[in-house]
């Protein structure tokens, strides 16, 4: 309830008291509820944590106060009894309906009690206005918060703001003091598994995180191989069951692809942010029956918290890369629009210049200049073009990662002179949409660096993805990274920055014979289904060689 | 052109920057086969004159302020079918390019290239409008072509196709060389690759993507 209304209701209640029992018992009363209606006046009606206590021991003195001098003053009209309202109604606002109708029946029983102990529970007139009194905080107390919206419906709007404004600075320094500029979506999700697995035995675990078109990426996975986890949100499964009802299931079917025939523990628990599920946890273990009812309640415990700091880094993730994509379609308009039409113009320019030349004697060094000029013009306006290419290229949602890449490396060797190589190992499964485009980036720049500085004549591009592994390489046979680069040429730091945002390993380094290499390496294969090391004799038995 | 008392091909410009229209009529008017008929800075523009001055070729800009090249390409050869239309654009890779041939442009020509090929475009637009020229054409259509979706390694393109052969893993196995469990794994990985189940969804799949030759097609 409102400090000034309070106040008010305090003052007149005080008044009438005083005129109607004008006695030194009264002012002694007025003067103790008025002490007890401090805490009220003091302490905002939304306050938390200590000052919730506060105002709440305040509202049970002052209905103890306003109770006891009602019954002691012992007047026609109530007396003090008309301010049981204020911390009745406090009560039911701040802490709900059940508080504001206990203090009701704490005033009833106070002012009963005291009327009956000091033997004046007789008079009718008392006894009506006791209970006319208590009526209405009996009715202040259902009423509830309900009245409350609507009482003050115009100071509430801005209140949206206020909270935004609040939420966006606390981003603000939160972003600033982030290594890379970003909530770490893969380390959120890796520590929880460490947590998790230190309250629950798991043979295999992985944190899955949305990403569009109704399926789930891995964010994180523990276990000693990797696992293909079911991340189909359609199919009928524990795992789609969990995300809808966001509540943890139990099955003794695995939740692995290929592991659907053998008997194991599976416990899938959704990572709730507010209303909505925003990725399911998943762990896993051979022996029959591992997860009781109190284990499953632990997991949950940790999951709760994890789900809100998974949900800030979701969230963080989106507006960059919003913010991002809408910062390189803006550039490239730009572009577009600007200086590559000029240089366009230019190039015309100097064509029809040579155009006229061609029939004056003796102008043949002033034409060679001139096609020497034009060649250039042609070469700053094809790097104009790649640039505007690469600034408009993106993971296409259907696509994926793979299929950006190698369009996007087709593309600048078809108009680069480059023979381009690739060689594309992917699955179907998909790598979170901001992994995608950093990767994407930095195999662009790569690739860029190898036409512009490298004069080279082949290109390699090897992309294989196998989330959360991710691995792709760009070679060129040009003739390599100088030993020491300007600082921020060739797009280094860019790469090293894009790779260490997403946690990925970036290694350049010197081709042989000539050349150089660029790799990005997202996580570690750990898969048996490797190629190389399943010809290699890597695992099972001596038989095994091939 | 054959209408023409004049005998020269009738061309319109479609370009929002003045001074790239400008050099444009500059080359054309070099030569005497062309007459640069008209000038539009906006893709309507480009439209009505079109309608108003029936060009034989018209050098359209793909990005205009008031919408893309490409719609009033549609439009126009819609509305004429036998108008020559050259594409000229800034922006590289091949949806442009095919932007271009499905929405009946006669020839493409990036902005890189001197205007010497603009107007050699424009004679080939205004003797064969329907038939689409452009310099990277050929190499596009094969980039076009290469597979997209689930690429499969070699060994998985062999494993696929003994599977399609109804042969078991034992089978595969000795007729690869590699042991069982090998080839188990790299049955594994195809089948996650094409996001299958089993070797019938896996085959159906394989059969979709253009992996996998349908059984009744023929074979050589």
């Amino acid at each position: 309830m409102l400090r000034p209304l309070r106040a008010a209701l305090l003052t007149v209640v005080v008044v009438l008291a005083l005129i109607a029992t004008p006695r030194w018992t009264t002012v002694g009363w007025c003067a103790l509820l008025a002490v007890a209606a401090l805490p009220g006046l003091a302490v905002p009606a939304d306050a938390g944590g200590r000052l919730a206590l506060v105002s709440r021991l305040g509202r049970v003195a002052e209905v103890v106060v306003a109770g006891l001098a009602a019954a002691t003053l012992h007047t026609g009209y109530g007396a003090t009894l008309p301010y049981l309202i204020v911390p009745v109604r406090s009560a039911a606002v701040a802490a709900g309906t059940a508080e504001g109708l206990a203090l009701v029946a704490l005033a009833a029983a106070t002012v009963f009690g005291a009327s009956a102990a000091t033997g004046r529970l007789t008079g009718t007139d008392f006894l009506l206005a006791a209970l006319l009194w208590l009526a209405v905080g009996l009715f202040g107390a259902i009423a509830g918060r309900r009245m409350y919206p609507a009482a003050q419906p115009s100071s509430t709007e801005p209140a949206p703001y206020a909270a935004a404004t609040r939420l966006l600075t606390q981003l603000r320094t939160v972003a600033r003091q982030l290594p890379g500029g970003t909530l770490d979506l893969g380390g959120i999700a890796a520590g929880l598994l460490d947590e998790v697995g230190a309250a629950a035995p798991s043979d295999r675990a992985a944190v899955l995180g949305r990403s569009g078109g109704g399926r789930l990426v891995v964010l994180a996975q523990r276990g000693p191989d990797r696992t293909d986890w079911e991340t189909s949100l359609s199919a009928d499964s524990p795992i789609a069951e969990a995300w809808l009802d966001q509540q943890p299931h139990l099955s003794a079917r695995s939740m692995a692809r290929s592991g659907a025939d053998r008997q194991v523990s599976a416990l899938v628990v959704p990572l709730v942010a507010g209303v909505r599920s925003i990725g399911l946890l998943v762990v896993e273990t051979d022996r029959p029956g591992a997860y009781p009812a109190e284990v499953v309640a632990r997991v949950r415990g940790l999951v709760s918290t994890a789900a809100l700091r998974l949900e800030a880094a979701l969230l963080f993730d989106e507006v960059r890369a919003l913010a991002t994509t809408e910062e390189r379609q803006r550039l490239a308009r730009e572009i577009h629009d600007g200086v590559a039409q000029e240089l366009v113009m230019v190039g015309y320019g100097i064509d029809n210049a040579v155009a006229e030349l061609a029939d004056v004697p003796g102008s043949d060094g002033a034409v060679d200049e001139l096609n020497t000029l034009r060649a250039e013009v042609t070469r700053v306006i094809t790097e104009l073009r790649l640039s505007l290419f690469e600034l408009r290229t993106d993971v296409d949602p259907s696509g994926g990662l793979a299929t950006a890449l190698a369009d996007y490396a087709r593309t600048v060797g078809a108009s680069s002179g480059l023979r381009v190589h690739l060689s594309l190992d992917t699955s179907t499964a998909r790598l979170p949409a901001t992994v995608e485009t950093e990767l994407l980036r930095i195999g662009q720049e790569a690739i860029t660096n190898a036409r512009k500085h490298a004069q080279a004549a082949h290109l390699w591009v090897t992309c294989e993805i196998d989330p959360p592994y991710a691995r792709i390489e760009v070679s060129d046979d040009g003739r390599g990274i100088p030993d020491e680069p300007h600082e921020g040429s060739y797009g280094l730091t860019i790469m090293a920055e894009r790779a260490r945002r997403i946690r990925a390993d970036l290694v350049i380094e010197r081709r042989n014979p000539a050349g150089t290499t660029v790799t990005a390496v997202l996580g570690t294969r750990s898969r048996r289904g490797n190629v190389s090391a399943a010809e290699g004799a890597s695992h099972g038995t001596a038989a095994d060689g091939a | 052109m054959p209408e023409e008392p004049t005998g020269r091909t009738r061309i319109l410009l479609v370009d929002d920057h003045d001074l790239i229209r400008k050099g444009l009529r500059h080359a054309f008017e070099r030569d005497p086969n062309f007459e640069v008929v008209g000038e539009a800075g906006t893709a309507a523009d480009g439209v009505r004159q079109s309608a108003a001055l029936r060009p034989d070729v018209v050098i359209m800009d793909l990005r205009l302020p008031d919408g893309s090249g490409l719609n009033a390409t549609r439009e126009l050869r819609r509305a004429h079918p036998t108008i020559g239309i050259v594409v000229l654009t800034m922006y590289a890779g091949d949806d442009q390019l095919f932007g271009a041939l499905e929405a009946g442009a006669s020839a493409f020509v990036p902005k890189s290239a001197p205007a010497d090929d603009v107007v050699a475009a424009a004679r080939h637009a205004a003797a064969t409008p329907n038939a689409f020229t452009a310099a990277d054409l050929a190499e596009a259509m094969k980039r076009r072509l290469e597979p997209s979706g689930p690429q499969l390694s070699p060994r998985e393109g062999q494993v696929l196709k003994l599977l399609a052969d109804g042969m078991s893993v034992a089978g595969i196995a000795k007729q690869l060389y590699v042991s069982e469990s090998t080839a188990k794994t790299h049955i594994s990985k195809l089948y996650e690759k094409l996001g299958a189940g089993n070797r019938a969804q896996a085959l159906m799949t394989a059969l979709r993507l253009g992996l996998l030759e349908a059984p009744d097609s023929p074979r050589f």
